[in-house]
């Protein structure tokens, strides 16, 4: 049974909107949080996209973009699919004890608070909260021995437009494993109140889990209440969660089928991807000799699937080719 | 739902098959698969890997939450089932074949259950 309610929520200073950090600190205050005890995490992202942990980086962000207007890829610790963050997002986290964690009491928290603010919410299935039909709040979990994390996002003000310039990849040319995400019509709570801000959420949701619980909770703590052997594990973690090897290197192989034509004829060319590196690569064409195929296949094998790598590795071939399309063309479809 | 009597189990709902005294298979029982829903993904350690007595070794994925699978014993990962990852459906349709790990030159186990000492812990 919950005796002690905890709220977590970090000074809105430029590192609060780490999404790297606040996933750390997430992880945190879940694998630390006593028995009969729940926290409350609540936390805001910069512009990124957050995908699930099995999920396939390339297929479900368009990377590029992303990150060419400073944006983050992001894979969280939980499951399902991709969703964009903005600062018009708020998060929340409960993190408790196996004998503790209930979805439906956790969840009667996020419906009550915006019900509060007049939001007509309505709990979809297992995961998803809608107001007339679309959704505004998604959720995921992870779960450890004993310890739980029921996480999930809440579109205050969020840009849309830029959501589904992120989010939509040509899916078509990517063929492989994970798990892939399910489009849902999404919705933001000030297209039903003008006046909801994340502030006024907030302190909804603060109020509702006291409600839900009957308790009151203590004093919001935020990362300058942690010990340094806490700070040193979130940076720790943190260091990870943005590193390449959880990112991109995880075992979801695929295969990107790029396909194109050139001023002398088609090329279609098929990267076999698994941890982040072009394992394998086949390369048909009629566009030139068939030994240039078989150099272009052996200089993208072993190759870091990014198109830079793929630029470098291309950009050897002019001196044995005499139609230096082909390197431009296969530079023009990654980048597509 | 069915416990086979050849296998044993532990308290966090994974079954494990002897095939001597330091090799065993490794998955999810029926119980698990159920509470779990449907599962899509199955994260498996690699070949050559240590599983360790009480930690996790793999996860796996149903309805949006990942869950970690333990280890009810130290080894060495000898095979994994590599069909999980294209057919991660079987850990629910048949959770008893869907063995997640091969593990050899098993030096220590934890205490773990019959089957009908199983059915006695997840009735409580």
């Amino acid at each position: 049974m919950i005796l002690r309610l905890n709220i977590c929520r970090e000074k809105r200073t430029s590192a609060s909107f780490d999404p790297y950090r606040n996933l750390a600190i997430e992880k945190y205050l879940t694998y630390h949080v006593n028995e009969e005890e729940c926290t409350l995490f609540l936390w805001q992202n910069r512009r990124c996209v957050v995908i699930g942990k099995n999920q396939n980086a390339w297929k479900e962000c368009n990377i590029s973009k992303l990150t060419e207007d400073g944006g983050f890829l992001v894979r969280r610790l939980s499951g399902g699919g991709a969703v964009y963050h903005d600062t018009g997002n708020l998060n929340y986290s409960f993190c408790t004890r196996k004998t503790d964690y209930d979805t439906g009491k956790q969840t009667e928290v996020i419906t009550r608070a915006v019900r509060r603010l007049g939001i007509p919410a309505q709990i979809s299935g297992r995961n998803d909260i809608l107001a007339e039909g679309r959704k505004f709040s998604g959720t995921a979990y992870y779960n450890s021995g004993d310890f739980c994390c029921h996480h999930g996002t809440i579109m205050v003000n969020v840009n849309r437009d830029e959501m589904s310039r992120y989010l939509n990849v040509d899916k078509e040319k990517l063929k492989g494993k994970g798990v892939a995400s399910v489009r849902s019509r999404v919705v933001n709570l000030t297209e039903f109140n003008r006046d909801i801000t994340v502030p006024l959420l907030e302190q909804s949701l603060i109020e509702a889990f006291a409600d839900v619980y009957g308790i009151t909770p203590g004093k919001t703590l935020d990362s300058a209440f942690f010990s340094e052997d806490a700070l040193s594990e979130i940076n720790n973690d943190a260091a990870w969660l943005s590193g390449n090897e959880w990112l991109y290197e995880r075992p979801i192989p695929f295969t990107h089928r790029l396909e194109g034509r050139t001023a002398s004829g088609g090329v279609e060319l098929l990267l076999h991807v698994n941890r982040g590196k072009i394992v394998d690569c086949q390369c048909f064409t009629d566009a030139m000799d068939p030994c240039v195929s078989a150099v272009i296949v052996s200089l993208l094998k072993g190759t870091e699937y990014n198109k830079d790598a793929v630029a470098r590795a291309v950009s050897r071939l002019p001196g044995m080719i005499s139609d230096n399309s082909i390197v431009e063309h296969i530079r023009e479809l990654l980048e597509g | 739902m069915t416990f086979p009597e050849n296998l044993k189990y532990t308290k966090t709902h994974e079954w494990i098959r002897f095939e001597d005294e330091t090799t065993a298979y490794i998955g999810i029982t029926d119980y698990a698969q159920d509470q779990l829903g449907d599962l899509v993904f199955a994260n498996l350690p690699e070949e050559g890997d240590e599983v360790t007595l009480g930690e996790a070794f793999a996860d796996v994925e149903s309805v949006k939450a990942v869950s970690d699978v333990m280890s009810p014993v130290s080894g060495t990962v000898a095979e994994i089932n590599e069909t999980l990852a294209d057919e991660p459906q079987l850990m629910n349709q048949a959770p008893y074949d869907a063995w997640f790990i091969k593990v050899t030159g098993i030096t220590e186990s934890e205490e773990l259950m019959t089957a009908e000492e199983y059915q006695a812990f997840i009735a409580e």
